[in-house]
């Protein structure tokens, strides 16, 4: 095949891409998008990274196309006279009375029709893809960071906030309004704050393990699911700051954990992931979670080999390359994004 | 097509002579232009526009004058002038940086919409602008919901490709709402339009 028929083929692909992302894009935000739509979507940014790609950059185009609600305002202060009194002051007081008058005439019609002007749809969903870390800002002044393969959803009411964290991991500095409690809820179990700081993350959609920076929150079984919300509802947690925890429907692990530690769980925010001596299968397993790559250990006797160190964000490479180099263990890749980890000779 | 824009396309020779006129020497007289066409562009959306012609050029003389003002730094006098206290089109200190990037990227933006399909144009404004749902736009639009969508979508495509082409970086932009600084490199490109 000739490298020109490729050039054909390639250009109508990427408009095709970014259109698709763009359709996911500006339907993020409805009701109607919901579990489903998230679902969805996150399996189209899983099957390419060109998706991922055309998704984080159109976002980036749609969240800063918000400056145009500016022409509203710069409408209103723009001055327009009529031709002929353009260059004439005397003639230009008179207009301007006018206008004011014909201001006041809109403003009472407009009040009439128009009671109020549409607000912004208070629900939005919020996702990120394998690798991708992202902060939102809440129209409440809470700050949302998403880490690595995330979907939430947000709702702020005015007696409530509600976050549905439907996968991944996310940290909540919420912004302290005693008459709208902020809640966190997942298909495992829900967290109750007024104002404070904590991380909540859904392990193998059952486990919810909430980590708590500052303040102080309270979990209870409460799950999002349907099937699940008539099962018998255990007492809620109340959980300090320096604490973890680890909660489902039949387990309920409160554990104190040092400021380090904790530190070390939300390290994540910075964009690096730090090991204290963890098996390299718990490393393999949380690496895991920030690329598409299926990394494997081949000998069972290297599951339990302790490793320390830091992993930044996306650059999985350098970790291989430190796991070559200092810890001794074979890299092999095999074909399509397998990577295989044996011990070396 | 938007009468502001056409007449602003048009004229625009006319238009920078005008406004080089009353500028200080090294102020960059395209982006008092595009201040300028934000501006008349903005009324026009709100259909009190009758004279597109003589208005735009009134609109892009006053830019420059309280361009001027500003960067002489002298206070505002006696006459009440919206367009200089309102518009920035320099900033001074403070959250200066801030509003001036927005500035710009507003200008980006309104020249990336004026040049979009009409029924494509609309739907972007009412959904990006107005902050309708895609259930009202069909319903003012007279399309589907799903119509609605598609405009808007494909807005966001080629407003997209615009952008990029002018030689802003989107990437810069959004991040912007996760409270990071934007990059000061996200400047338009200087050519003229063909």
């Amino acid at each position: 095949m000739s490298k020109g028929t490729q050039k054909v083929v390639e250009f109508p692909d990427r408009e095709a891409i970014e259109l698709e992302a763009a359709t996911w894009i500006v339907r993020q935000g409805e009701e109607d998008f919901g579990v489903d739509g998230a679902a969805a979507l996150a399996a189209w940014l899983k099957a390419s990274e060109r998706h991922r790609d055309a998704y984080r950059r159109l976002t980036s185009t749609w969240e800063a196309a918000e400056v145009l609600r500016e022409l509203d305002d710069i409408a209103d202060s723009v001055e327009v006279p009529a031709p002929d009194a353009l260059w004439s002051p005397a003639r230009r007081g008179a207009l301007l009375a006018m206008a004011a008058a014909l201001l006041l005439a809109v403003g009472v019609v407009q009040f009439g029709v128009l009671p109020q002007r549409p607000q912004p749809d208070p629900s939005r969903d919020y996702v990120t893809a394998v690798g991708e870390q992202r902060t939102i800002d809440l129209a409440d002044g809470t700050v949302v960071r998403l880490n690595t393969d995330t979907a939430l959803s947000v709702h702020l009411a005015d007696d409530a906030r509600r976050v549905r964290l439907l996968q991944g991991e996310a940290f909540f500095e919420v912004a302290h309004d005693p008459d709208r409690p902020f809640t966190v809820s997942s298909r495992a179990g829900s967290v109750r704050a007024v104002g404070t700081a904590f991380a909540t993350r859904l392990k193998d959609r059952e486990v919810l393990e909430v980590t708590v920076a500052e303040g102080r929150v309270e979990v209870t079984f409460q799950s999002d699911q349907p099937d699940l919300a008539a099962a018998p509802q255990s007492a809620p947690v109340e959980v300090a700051a320096g604490n973890t925890v680890l909660y489902s429907r039949d387990r309920q692990e409160v554990a104190p954990a040092s400021e380090t530690e904790i530190d070390r769980k939300l390290s994540w925010r910075d964009g690096v992931v730090i090991f204290a001596g963890e098996s390299l299968r718990t490393v393999v397993d949380d690496v895991s979670r920030y690329t598409d790559l299926e990394i494997s250990i081949a000998d069972e006797r290297l599951e339990s080999l302790p490793i320390g160190g830091y992993f930044r964000v996306g650059e999985t490479e350098a970790l291989f390359e430190s796991l070559e180099l200092v810890f001794g263990i074979n890299v092999e890749r095999v074909g399509d994004g397998r990577i295989v980890l044996s011990p070396g000779v | 097509m938007s009468e502001i824009y056409r007449v602003f396309m048009k004229h625009k020779p006319a238009l920078r002579r005008l406004v080089r006129r009353h500028l200080a020497p090294g102020v960059d007289a395209e982006d008092v232009l595009q201040e300028a066409f934000v501006k008349a562009y903005a009324a026009e959306l709100k259909n009190v526009v009758e004279h597109p012609k003589p208005f735009l050029f009134q609109v892009a003389r006053n830019t420059a004058l309280a361009d001027l003002r500003r960067s002489q730094g002298s206070p505002i006098d006696g006459t009440v002038d919206f367009e200089a206290t309102a518009l920035p089109t320099h900033t001074t200190a403070g959250d200066g940086t801030e509003a001036l990037d927005s500035r710009r990227k507003l200008r980006a933006f309104t020249m990336a919409v004026v040049r979009l399909p009409p029924k494509c144009r609309k739907a972007f404004l009412l959904r990006r602008m107005e902050g309708l749902s895609y259930k009202q736009i069909a319903n003012r639009m007279g399309i589907s919901v799903s119509a609605a969508e598609k405009h808007v979508a494909l807005g966001l495509v080629r407003c997209h490709a615009f952008l990029v082409e002018q030689g802003y970086e989107p990437d810069e932009f959004g991040r912007t709402m996760d409270g990071e600084t934007m990059h000061q490199s996200a400047r338009p490109g200087r050519r003229d339009q063909p």
